[in-house]
């Protein structure tokens, strides 16, 4: 009833699992530690900033995240490093949808 | 008792020739001796049962809490008291029943479901069950000394510091739970080693145990998820203790600081709540469909990314602390993009119950309670996302409905689902069918009747928290039933809880694999023997009591495997790979001892004595503390050994590699170590961002001694790397304790011109030079202790575990001391600029 998976391969297909996940997690540090960064009293940067960099910063992320989700392979494994992918990409623009959607820091 | 000495038919008397001292080699030792039984059998029998124990007295206070808001005006109990009512309720069940109780159950059945023979650190889990033991009596004992804490079991600032809480009940509170975290967090580490080194042969990742899947991340989440907690609430102690301004805004604090560091470990808390129940879920829910779980895959997807992705939501319990309104629609988005992970897991066990019909029984009852509660629950949660909505329904019975119908529903009906279904290994017996169907319906049917009229109490703008209300403004006779509705669910309760007194004695004897399950913990007998496998068989399916069948054919003892019986006299199990699960080591396990349970009353004995300010005697507990942690490590040190497996070769014994089980555990250790870092350094960054008028009100560190800091950190981190590199050196173990001591001595001179006093910022930079200064301490504690083993004779050459393990707390060290450095110096920098 288990798929049989090549051991070999587990490895790498660990570290497709795990990397859109981690990427997610980059990604929402920065969105954050932004954010912060020019709405709190510091005001470190102004939101046009804040726009591009943030902009930039998803489209990486988002390539980086998307990049395990067209592997091939059937194994369940396999589908899990996919469906993280997916998973962490959907995640990934969420995060960034405020910045795109609002014009200041309200 | 063995699976070869109970009535049942299948464990008919083995006398097999050299059993017995296998047997004998894992036996618990009787009468009150079993104490220092640290086999994970018996601990996590412990951990289930203190659990339990905290789970009625939480229930208790909830009862007292309804029964006050049965009537309007009701004087049944006065506010002070029904403040630390419900501040106890929410204490005990979040920190003392639910984390430990599922820490319990992962505790009992990870080694039997992995094929190892214990887990991997059984000393380490056992001194982790004494403190929560401990904790959970200190912030009980509050009780006794009138000193309840009151303040909510988020404990808020300003409302939690001295000066609005002025006697002893938010010490008992800070230091209890911290104390008692200690459980959680040296479980999480365990757990991780468990499940990536201690492997039947050939169980790889991909034949993981769906349940070890939701335990590995719960487990690297707990060691994620709590350190801000820890941190915070040292941070509150030290204010609360000594003045330092952390939360004070006037001196360039913020009580919202508190709010980020408790939620960020909060909101994650609730998912290392519902993981584990959820796994259980996914491992029961199988056995009763006769078919393997639905998208195995899809789960494992679901529950890694769900363990990343929770950490993002922290701040949607602050909808209503004036956050601008990009950071709420940040943190809305990410509460609405959890639901998707959670999605998944919920369709694979709908889809799973569409493989075939499911058996009625009373664990499939509670299971599909689960899905039909918990999906209520998670709906609401949507809702609560939004961030218009949360406004209107915040701190109303609204959000009570909700969070219980997600922790309840979450994890309290699997729970009682998995008593029901793995008892039989605890007892030898099954419990009541009957009664547990009683007390299904009961707790069914009871807690929608309490909480689902919540939400419209919520919605007519009842808020949370208060001790009684107005008659006649429309919440009368919704509390009333609610409180009919928690008298029904506690009879639900109390009805399973006799259901599991009685059936010790009366209930009928199990089977082998009474359920029909798939999962290796059922391949032998449910009985309560001291062991687990006499020869831990090779695994080649994620099924393998369906796949191979032959497994349940023969006697449970008789099962080929390696390892057989105890060849070479001491308690022993095999190491795997990480990934591939092959054979790589054989790991030598401890037996009985009471060190761990020492040490722990020593820490004990030392927050007794904070709560008293018997400073003293503090200090007096934390060196016997380490002196038991010296005897505990102090045993002679087995690596380079090699034995014979009788199946998978010859293999090393305790390897010194970094795929070793120390090694990995070390690794699991600087991840909470990382954790309680990165909390400091945001509560540092968060000050300096909000408050940029402190930054230099409480002076400037010294750039000198910084700078020297970072150095002799690097010199440090050279000297363990070469004493690792060199395989053990007495010389380099001296430079490594010397080289730590000056460290320490260069960043106390660092900060020695900020006035901790002066600003919340200048505090909290103390405090980020003293952790640093704690972990310099114990790589100085340990390279003596390592210098002391090998002028006494205790090490061979090649005997490098502690070296290699050093080497990588020393490196972490001399990182965190950099960046500390790093930042002290930084407002110097801004200055020039």
């Amino acid at each position: 009833m288990t798929t049989k998976t090549d051991d070999t391969d587990l490895l790498a297909i660990l570290r497709d699992i795990a990397r859109p996940a981690l990427i997610w997690a980059a990604h929402f540090i920065f969105v954050y530690a932004a954010i912060s960064a020019a709405c709190a009293d510091r005001a470190l940067f102004g939101f046009g900033a804040l726009h591009v960099a943030v902009l930039i910063v998803t489209v990486l992320a988002v390539i980086g995240a998307g990049y395990s989700i067209f592997r091939s392979g059937t194994d369940d494994l396999r589908r899990s490093a996919r469906w993280s992918g997916i998973i962490s990409v959907a995640a990934i623009m969420f995060s960034a949808a405020p910045l795109i959607l609002l014009d200041s820091c309200g | 008792m063995t699976d070869t000495t109970t009535q049942s038919p299948e464990q008919s008397p083995a006398q097999t020739a050299g059993l017995s001292e296998y047997e004998q080699i894992w036996a618990i030792p009787p009468g009150w001796r079993a104490l220092s039984a640290v086999s994970h059998r018996a601990l996590g029998q412990r951990f289930i049962v203190t659990g339990l124990i905290f789970f009625l007295i939480a229930g208790f206070m909830a009862l007292l809490i309804r029964t006050q808001l049965i009537v309007p005006n009701n004087t049944f109990m006065d506010a002070e008291t029904y403040n630390q009512v419900f501040t106890m309720h929410g204490t005990l069940m979040m920190f003392l029943f639910a984390i430990p109780i599922l820490e319990g159950f992962a505790v009992y059945l990870l080694p039997l479901m992995l094929g190892a023979r214990d887990l991997v650190f059984p000393r380490l889990g056992t001194f982790g069950y004494w403190c929560y033991l401990f904790g959970g009596i200190i912030v009980m004992s509050s009780f006794i000394f009138d000193a309840a804490p009151d303040g909510g079991w988020f404990m808020y600032t300003p409302l939690s510091t001295k000066e609005y809480t002025p006697g002893l009940s938010a010490d008992f509170w800070l230091i209890g739970i911290t104390f008692a975290e200690i459980a959680s967090v040296t479980a999480a580490v365990e757990i991780i080693a468990a499940i990536l080194c201690t492997r039947a042969p050939g169980m790889s990742l991909t034949k993981l145990p769906i349940f070890a899947w939701y335990m590995l991340v719960t487990a690297f989440m707990i060691a994620v998820g709590f350190p801000p907690l820890i941190i915070g609430s040292i941070l509150l102690e030290l204010e609360r203790v000594v003045g330092l301004p952390f939360f004070d805004p006037l001196l360039g604090g913020d009580p919202l600081l508190w709010q980020h560091l408790f939620w960020l470990f909060g909101h994650p808390e609730v998912y290392i709540i519902f993981l584990p129940a959820a796994g259980m879920v996914a491992t029961m829910l199988p056995t009763f469909v006769g078919k393997p779980l639905f998208g195995y895959g899809f789960a494992v997807a679901a529950v890694v990314t769900m363990g990343f992705i929770s950490f993002g939501l922290w701040a949607h319990h602050m909808f209503a602390t004036g956050l601008p309104t990009i950071s709420l629609s940040l943190f809305s988005a990410a509460s609405t993009a959890v639901t998707i992970p959670t999605g998944v897991q919920i369709f694979c066990f709908i889809f799973t119950l569409a493989l075939a019909r499911p058996r009625l029984t009373v664990p499939m009852l509670f299971i599909l309670g689960f899905l039909f509660i918990f999906v209520m629950g998670g709906l609401t949660g949507v809702m609560l996302a939004a961030v218009p909505f949360n406004w209107q329904a915040h701190d109303s019975y609204f959000v009570v409905a909700h969070l219980h119908y997600v922790l309840i529903g979450g994890m309290v009906f699997p729970l009682i689902g998995a008593f029901y279904y793995w008892t039989p290994h605890f007892t030898g017996r099954m419990m009541s069918e009957r009664l547990g169907k009683w007390a299904f319906w009961l707790m069914f049917s009871g807690f929608h009747i309490t909480f689902f009229l919540m939400h419209l109490t919520g919605l007519r703008g009842m808020p949370r928290r208060v001790a009684t209300y107005p008659e006649g403004i429309g919440w009368d006779r919704l509390n009333m039933l609610s409180t009919i509705g928690s008298y029904i669910l506690a009879a639900g309760v109390l009805v399973f809880v006799w259901d599991f007194v009685r059936h010790r004695k009366t209930g009928p004897i199990a089977k082998r694999n009474p359920w029909g399950a798939a999962t290796l913990e059922w391949l032998y007998p449910p009985i309560a023997p001291g062991h687990n496998f006499h020869a831990i068989p090779r695994i080649s399916s994620r099924e393998p009591l369906w796949d191979h069948p032959h497994l349940l054919e023969n006697q449970a003892h008789e099962v080929e495997g390696i390892l057989r019986g105890a060849p070479h006299g001491q308690r022993e199990t095999v190491g795997c790979h990480p990934v591939t699960g092959e054979p790589i080591q054989i790991v030598r396990l401890p037996g009985p001892t009471w060190i761990p349970m020492w040490s722990a009353l020593f820490i004990a004995v030392a927050a007794i004595a904070m709560l008293a300010s018997a400073y003293v005697i503090a200090a007096a507990a934390m060196v016997a503390t380490l002196i038991c942690f010296a005897i505990w490590a102090w045993e002679p040190a087995q690596t380079g050994q090699t034995h014979d497996t009788g199946g998978e070769g010859i293999l090393p014994v305790n390897i010194a590699t970094k795929l070793g089980h120390t090694h990995i555990a070390t690794i699991g250790t600087l991840l909470v170590i990382g954790a309680l870092f990165a909390s400091i350094v945001f509560a540092v960054l968060y000050l300096w961002n909000v408050y940029p008028d402190f930054t230099v009100t409480a002076g400037l560190a010294d750039p000198l001694f910084a700078g020297a800091a970072a150095v002799l950190a690097l010199v440090l981190a050279l000297a363990a790397w070469g004493a690792n590199r060199v395989g053990g050196s007495t010389v380099l173990d001296l430079i490594a304790l010397v080289a730590a001591g000056a460290t320490m001595a260069a960043l106390y001179f660092a900060v020695l011109p900020i006035d901790p006093q002066a600003s919340a910022l200048g505090a909290t930079l103390w405090v980020q030079a003293g952790f640093v200064a704690v972990n310099l301490f114990v790589i100085a504690y340990w390279s003596l202790f390592m210098a002391a083993r090998k002028i006494a004779g205790q090490v061979a050459p090649g005997q490098t575990i502690p070296e290699l393990n050093r080497a990588s707390f020393a490196n972490w060290t001399a990182v965190m001391a950099i960046v500390t450095a790093v930042i002290l110096c930084a407002p110097q920098l801004e200055l020039f600029a």
